[in-house]
Order: C-alpha cells, then sequence, then structure tokens
C-alpha cells in the first residue's frame, strides 16, 4: 500500500516536471546563482568559530568555540552598537514607511498626467544618486560655515548648528535624507498595486456618495493592505542591517555616540585588524536576529491579516 | 510552430545559462580592473634594451665591484652560483636574461598610478634586466582590494605590498610569504649595508624567533614629519614674533582672529585650521603621543589618553575651539574644505608635514613659485612650549615604513629577493630618487646638479616615479630635501633635532597579541570619541576623572605594559 503511494507520488512528480520541464530550465539560472552565491558561501561561516588564518584556510584554521561572540558581547560597546543599530532602523521604518504608501496614494489621486509624472520623476531622481554623492550632499547643506540650512538659521537671527559634530542630531539626519532618497522609488510598487484595482470599487462608492478621505480609507488601503504586510516583512528583516556606507560616509568619531552601528565597528575591528573570525561571528549574529524578525513578522501577520510569505 | 517555440525555449535557457557564467574567469586570464593598470613594464623598451645590452661593457666592469659588500658575501656567491646559477651580486644586471616578475602595489608617496608613465622605475627594471607585470591600484582602494586575496590566500603575484606592517604576524604565520633568512644573508649585500647604517632596522623586522619574512621600506626622513607651521605673511603684518610658547601662539592666534588679513572685508578667517585626526599631532608639545596612544618618556611607557598632560591639552584645545580659533568642522573637514580655505587665504597657521607648506604656498597665491625663487609664506616653525612639559619635542616617525613579502606562489623567490635587494643599492637609489642621468640631473665635481626646472614642470617628477611607493626602498632626507624648494628644506633643518622617534613597530608575542586583539580597537574608539568630545565641549572637562577612570577599566594599562615590552626589546 504505502509502495503503492510512493510509487504514485514518484509518477505525479516525474508527470508534472515532464510537463513544466521548460518552466524548470528557465528557473534553473537562478538556482545555481542561489546555490554559488547564497548557500555555499554559507560554508565559511565556520570561521566565526576559529582563529582563522588565510594560510591554512577553513579546515586547518584553529577551533576557538565561541571566543568571538564572547568578545563582541563583552565589549563594553555591544550595547550601544546593538542600541544604535535597532534605533538607526527602527526609526528608519517608523518614519521611512508610510511616507511611499501616502505619496503613491496622492500620486495616483492626481488627474494631470503631465504633473503626476513629473512628480513621479522628479521623487525617483534622488534613489539614483550614489550614496557617496548623497553623503556629499548633506554635509554641504549641513555645514556650519557655508551651509544652506544653517545660513536660513543664520538669517532668522538664529545660532549656527554643528550638526554633523554633535550626536543628537545624527540619527534625524540619517533617517531624513533616507527618506528622501527612497521615498519616491519605494512609492512605484504601491503606485502598481493602486492602479490594479478594480476601478468599480471606485464607481460604485461614488454612487454612493463617499468622500475623498473615505474612498481612499475603505478602498485603497484595503486593497493594497497584502502589499504593504509582505513590504513590511521584509523590511523587518532588514532591521539588523543598517547601511553601512552612508553612516560610514556621515559618522566621525565625534558621533560615535549615536552613530557607531555594528558594521561600522565590525569594520574597524573585523576588516582593518584582519579579525575575519570576529566581523564573522558578529555577521552570524546579526543575520540570525534578522531571520528571527523575519519569522516573528510573518508569524504575526499570518495570524492577523492572513497574508504572509510563507 | 510548437517546435519552433521549443527551440526558442531552448535557446533562450542556454543563453541566460552561459550568461550566468559570462562573469566568471579563468585564472589564466589577466585581470582587467579599471581602478588597476596592469602592464608589462618594459615591453615597449624591449627593442631599446636589447640595443643598449650590447654596448654597455661598463656594466660588466660595475658587476666586478660591488658597492659595500663584505668579502665573505663573495665567497659565498660563488657557492651560490654554482648551486643556483644566480650571478647577482649587489648590482646591475641582476639577472643575465631577462626575468618576468608580478607585483602588486599602490604608490602613497605622490598619489600617482600609471605604471607606465614612471620612466625612473621602467630604467630601473632595464639596467636590472627585469620585465614587472605591475598592478598598480589606487592608494584609497589598495587595502579593499589586496586585504580580500590575502584572506582567500590565493590570486597573490610573486611580490606583494602588505597592507599593514603585520605586527601581529597573521599573514607569516598563514604561510602565504616565503621566509627570507637565508635570502638575506646570501643575497642582500645592498640590505646589509644599508642596515649596517640604521642598525635598529633588522632587529625590528626579526621575528621572535630569529627570522625575517619581509623586505622592509625604510624611512629616515623623520624630519618631514608634522611640525607647527604658520602663516608668516599674517605673523609679520600683525608684528608678531615667531611664538615660543603656546601661551604666545594662543595671544598670536586672538590677534587674527577678525583682523581680516586677507583683506576681503569679512571676517572670515580661521586662526588655526586642522582636518580630522590633525588635532593628534598637537599632543608632541605636551610630551603626550596621541597617534599610537602611548609614550615612551625616557624608557617609562605612559598612556597618553590619561596622562595628566593631557588634561591641560584637552583645556587648551577646547579654549581654542570656544573662542573661534580653532576651525569648527575640523573633525569632519575634508582635503576640498583645506585647499578652498587655502586659496581664499584663510588660514591663519596649521600643524602638519612640513614639506605640504609647499603646496599651500602654491594655493594661497596662484603666482607662487616652487623654483626657490621667491620666499615660503608658510612654513614650519619650531614647537612650541607648555608649561607642563616645558620640552621642545615633534613626533617622528618609526623608520619601518611599510614591507614587502615574496608570496608562496613565487616559483624563484631567491632570484625574486635578489631584484628587491637590488632596489636598495646606490643605483637604483639615484635613479628613484633622481632620475635618470644626462636627463634628470648632471653630476659636477661629485654633486648632483638637478634639473629644477623639468622637475617643478607638470609634476615631472611624481609621474616619473620618484620615490616610487609600491617599490621596497630607503628615503633619506637629502632625498626629500631634493624634492622641494631650499628653504623647506632649511627650515627641516633647523627643527630636525626636536623630532622625537615614537616607540617603534615590533613584532608582538603571543600573549601581547592578545591583549592588543581584545582591547585596542575599544580603546581607540572611546578615546577617539571623547578626544572630539571635550575640545568640542560637547561633554564638559569636568567629566575627565570618570573618563580616565573608564579607560582603565578598559584596560589601558595592560595596553601600555605591551609597548613597554616592546619598547624593551627594540632597546
Amino acid at each position: 500500500m504505502v509502495l503503492q503511494k510512493k510509487k504514485m507520488t514518484k509518477e505525479r512528480f516525474l508527470k508534472a516536471f515532464k510537463r513544466d520541464k521548460y518552466l524548470y530550465l528557465l528557473f534553473l539560472p537562478i538556482l545555481i546563482w542561489y546555490i554559488i552565491f547564497c548557500y555555499l558561501p554559507m560554508g565559511g561561516l565556520v570561521i566565526a568559530f576559529q582563529e582563522f588564518s588565510p594560510g591554512l584556510g577553513l579546515f586547518k584554521s584553529k577551533f576557538v568555540g565561541f571566543k568571538w561572540f564572547i568578545q563582541f558581547f563583552g565589549s563594553p560597546f555591544a550595547y550601544r552598537l546593538v542600541r544604535n543599530t535597532v534605533l538607526i532602523s527602527l526609526y528608519s521604518l517608523v518614519f521611512g514607511f508610510p511616507v511611499p504608501i501616502l505619496f503613491a496614494v496622492c500620486v495616483t489621486e492626481l488627474r494631470n498626467t503631465a504633473i503626476r509624472k513629473t512628480v513621479q520623476t522628479v521623487s525617483y531622481l534622488p534613489h539614483f544618486i550614489s550614496t557617496v554623492v548623497v553623503v556629499g550632499m548633506i554635509k554641504n547643506f549641513l555645514s556650519m560655515n557655508d551651509g544652506i540650512i544653517n545660513n536660513f538659521i543664520a538669517l532668522l537671527g538664529g545660532e549656527r548648528i554643528n550638526f554633523l559634530m554633535d550626536p543628537k542630531y545624527f540619527r534625524t539626519i540619517y533617517v531624513a535624507s533616507g527618506v528622501w532618497q527612497s521615498f519616491g522609488y519605494s512609492s512605484i510598487i504601491y503606485i502598481a498595486a493602486i492602479v490594479g484595482i478594480d476601478p468599480s470599487l471606485y464607481e460604485s462608492a461614488k454612487i454612493d456618495g463617499i468622500t475623498k478621505f473615505k474612498e481612499v480609507w475603505y478602498i485603497t488601503v484595503p486593497m493594497i493592505a497584502p502589499t504593504i504586510t509582505i513590504l513590511f516583512i521584509m523590511q523587518l528583516g532588514r532591521i539588523m542591517s543598517v547601511g553601512f556606507e552612508k553612516v560610514f560616509l556621515l559618522y566621525s568619531p565625534g558621533v560615535y555616540e549615536t552613530a557607531d552601528v555594528i558594521s561600522t565597528y565590525v569594520y574597524r575591528k573585523g576588516i582593518e585588524s584582519s579579525e575575519y573570525g570576529f566581523s564573522t561571528a558578529v555577521g552570524l549574529f546579526n543575520s540570525v536576529i534578522n531571520f528571527l524578525f523575519v519569522f516573528g513578522a510573518n508569524q504575526v501577520c499570518h495570524k492577523l491579516t492572513n497574508t504572509s510569505l510563507w | 510552430m510548437k517546435q519552433f517555440k521549443k527551440l526558442l525555449a531552448i535557446l533562450l535557457c542556454a543563453v541566460m545559462v552561459i550568461g550566468l557564467f559570462a562573469g566568471c574567469q579563468s585564472k589564466d586570464k589577466p585581470e582587467d580592473s579599471s581602478a588597476s593598470s596592469s602592464t608589462s613594464s618594459t615591453e615597449k623598451k624591449e627593442e631599446e634594451k636589447k640595443e643598449e645590452k650590447k654596448e654597455e661593457p661598463k656594466k660588466e666592469e660595475k658587476k666586478e665591484e660591488p658597492k659595500k659588500e663584505e668579502p665573505k658575501k663573495e665567497e659565498k656567491k660563488e657557492e651560490v652560483v654554482e648551486e643556483k646559477g644566480i650571478t647577482y651580486t649587489g648590482v646591475s644586471p641582476v639577472f643575465e636574461e631577462t626575468k618576468v616578475i608580478s607585483w602588486i602595489g599602490t604608490n602613497g608617496s605622490s598619489l600617482t598610478f600609471e605604471w607606465d608613465k614612471m620612466d625612473w622605475c621602467h630604467e630601473i627594471c632595464r639596467v636590472a634586466n627585469v620585465e614587472l607585470e605591475m598592478e598598480m591600484l589606487e592608494n584609497t582602494t589598495y587595502n579593499d582590494v589586496i586585504n580580500p586575496r590575502l584572506a582567500a590566500g590565493a590570486d597573490l603575484p610573486d611580490v606583494v605590498q602588505m597592507p599593514s606592517k603585520d605586527e601581529d604576524m597573521k599573514f607569516i604565520k598563514s604561510g602565504l610569504f616565503a621566509e627570507l633568512t637565508s635570502y638575506y644573508d646570501d643575497y642582500g649585500y645592498n640590505l646589509a649595508w644599508r642596515f649596517e647604517d640604521n642598525p635598529t632596522v633588522k632587529g625590528q623586522l626579526t621575528t621572535p624567533d630569529g627570522k625575517i619574512f619581509y623586505v622592509p621600506v625604510v624611512d629616515m626622513s623623520t624630519d618631514y614629519c608634522p611640525a607647527p607651521l604658520l602663516n608668516f605673511t599674517w605673523t609679520s603684518e600683525l608684528g608678531f614674533d615667531v611664538p615660543k610658547t603656546t601661551d604666545e601662539y594662543y595671544e598670536l592666534l586672538k590677534a587674527m582672529k577678525g583682523a581680516d588679513l586677507n583683506g576681503n572685508g569679512e571676517d572670515d578667517e580661521w586662526p588655526l585650521f586642522l582636518r580630522a585626526g590633525m588635532e593628534t599631532f598637537m599632543g608632541s608639545m605636551w610630551g603626550l603621543d596621541l597617534r599610537l596612544g602611548y609614550y615612551n618618556n625616557d624608557g617609562t611607557v605612559e598612556a597618553s589618553y590619561i596622562n595628566d598632560r593631557y588634561l591641560d591639552y584637552l583645556t587648551y584645545m577646547n579654549k581654542l575651539y570656544t573662542e573661534g580659533l580653532l576651525y569648527n568642522e575640523w573633525s569632519t573637514s575634508t582635503y576640498d574644505i583645506q585647499n578652498k580655505l587655502f586659496s581664499n587665504n584663510q588660514v591663519g597657521s596649521g600643524y602638519h608635514y612640513t614639506n605640504n607648506c609647499q603646496s599651500y604656498c602654491r594655493l594661497i597665491d596662484g603666482e607662487w613659485k616652487n623654483d626657490g625663487s621667491m620666499p615660503l609664506t608658510f612654513g614650519a616653525v619650531e614647537p612650541y612650549t607648555t608649561a607642563v612639559w616645558g620640552k621642545k619635542e615633534l613626533a617622528g616617525l618609526d623608520p619601518i615604513a611599510g614591507v614587502f613579502g615574496i608570496s608562496k606562489f613565487c616559483e624563484k623567490p631567491d632570484e625574486v629577493f635578489c631584484f628587491l635587494d637590488f632596489l636598495y643599492s646606490e643605483e637604483a637609489n639615484n635613479l628613484l630618487y633622481y632620475g635618470i642621468e644626462g636627463v634628470d640631473y648632471k653630476v659636477e665635481n661629485g654633486r648632483k646638479i638637478l634639473d629644477t626646472e623639468r622637475r617643478s614642470t607638470n609634476n615631472y617628477a611624481s609621474v616619473a616615479g620618484n620615490n616610487m611607493g609600491a617599490f621596497p626602498r630607503i628615503l633619506l632626507a637629502e632625498h626629500r630635501d631634493n624634492a622641494y624648494v631650499p628653504e623647506i628644506g632649511e627650515r627641516n633643518a633647523a627643527i630636525r633635532q626636536f623630532y622625537k622617534i615614537p616607540i617603534g613597530f615590533a613584532y608582538a608575542l603571543e600573549d601581547e597579541l592578545e591583549t592588543v586583539k581584545t582591547y585596542a580597537t575599544d580603546l581607540s574608539t572611546y578615546w577617539g570619541e571623547m578626544r572630539v568630545a571635550f575640545i568640542t565641549g560637547t561633554r564638559p572637562l569636568s567629566e575627565y576623572d570618570d573618563y580616565v577612570n573608564t579607560l582603565k577599566n578598559m584596560h589601558i594599562d595592560d595596553m601600555a605594559a605591551v609597548y613597554q615590552a616592546k619598547s624593551d626589546r627594540i632597546g
């Protein structure tokens, strides 16, 4: 009986495989890419438990157990690093996540096509500027001596502020510039979702005499809720991965208090001093926390909205 | 139709799979990187070389009389010739037949990276009979490129310019580099006499178990290190003499503030301009080493960042910052800002490498010429004394400025070592610092007369490979003297006596290494951020005692003990 069942399953699989063979063939390059670039390198995680030496390689380097993890959590900066990393991500999420949704709703409500397209194009542009240039612009705008912001403050009779050397401004600068850079591009997916909503829903609502705000609240938002949920879960998966480049280019010792995140610390300690084991250990810790966030958010969303990644 | 669709689908899949692997490269193919210029050094001069080789019996004569080698070495050499066929005796040509050597490095000394144009270096290769396959990378990206390659332990050429001095012996222990101890004995003709002239160097390069793995860059031009710099025009306009003490310096800075010395009608002068990190240089006037963090005070190593004198330094710097005398964005300022301020003649003083004054003068006045016909308007002065330290002192540099290794992939490390040794010869040195005789200089009464006009045009010497950073070499003060206007050399000579070499490079022992690995990054992170916080006043100086206690809890004393031990070992 069991054998027969197994045989049937195998036959069904072979039949399905034969039917969709070209689809599988199309999928093959992606699969190979993931195996080569995402799964095979995972073998390197063993470095997190080794005193890695390039000449000795993965198999002969000395095993040191949890030494690097202990060293990281024993560091006087461990708490500060985790706090800064989480806070910067959290603020980016809280302030950065709703903006593209609001923007998408507003843009789709614009009736004049020329204005709509211009607004969209202008909002996408910052996404295509490299981080180095964005940071250069931020530094110029916020310069204490001739930056436009400080010139404006001085014009109003205020005292010039040393934004880039005072730790209390770093997170605001990072998050605000991040929102400016990404909201336009991130809104594309929401605009696509809104455009895909059945127009008959809006028409029938209009017949019922619904206001514009209620139309958005009761039709647009619920219809794009699955997209919002999926993107939210994926955003949570990056909560411990603050963009290294931007922090690295923007920070200086004077603002370490609020700006030093796990990746910049790992760069200073791990890469500059060639402590590969240490940097792999912290990277592994980061990934595990990210995975837990994704997993937790997925479960919660699945229970609350019945929409989830898996 | 259906079959055509099938065929098309198969073809598309095949194209995608091939496309996926298109980026993968065969190991044998040469790399093509936009950031690097990987070329054969002497290809275009190949024919010239052959012709000249025929008409150069002089070189043979030279070969007979090596410059300073000991007789013992001659005997050794003969044995070696028999065994290995190496004919090198310390002079050119290093090889009878052209030898190809692969190489990776960067040119941090002049920031020019076009290997093809470095005629002086190509000339060295020509006389040595070497063809260099040079992979020259930009200085800013070098570590990012070489570190992963060293970590992977693959794709390394014969000679590697190391990203650090390998103080923790990480790469030595990894077995990626050939041990050179016996080569130093057998073929180190030039290195031997250079080391005799600078006796600490060989000891510093030797590991605790008595082996040598690297060929160094030796920099004996320590007097071109950071010193106080002053705008002489402004100082004399204000009727001030060159300050002798930090108090007099403070008075001068105050006088500069708001005096509209650049005459543009605006209050835009900065009496003291520093870039991020330059404030650490000034520590030497308080008897502190704020770069390393540890200072050898007559045999006793002190942790500079918890020393009482450091509080005095912070108080002084905080005063300069709060009174608007120190450039208010120094901690985030860049080269662009520096150039802008100098170009607008907004800077009254600084603290930096003394040879930079040549470019500062040119920025201040576009008409200024570096041929010696115009005096320096911005130059180095003697260090100011402080009440708490009292001595005139400037921080010099460790003589070992970098190291080169011969990788384990090199098939003939002994032959490659011969070329590295040749780079230390007088012949190679003359080419590297003075250029080609008859073209770049002539010799009159035993003295080299440089073609200064040629050297001062379009960055000629740097482009030609003067003091090329990707070569192991010995840099002497006289080499720098020739590269700059005479007044810079004179000013250096005047302050030379004040330079003090800090705790030098030495390999760490196993337990010392563990201490450094565990505590060094955290300590430098903390003292770095607190230094800026105390100077800008975001943290009040009343918190200094708490700060000292925190550093002690972070094991700063253990680190000082490590440097004490190292210092004792170097002697």
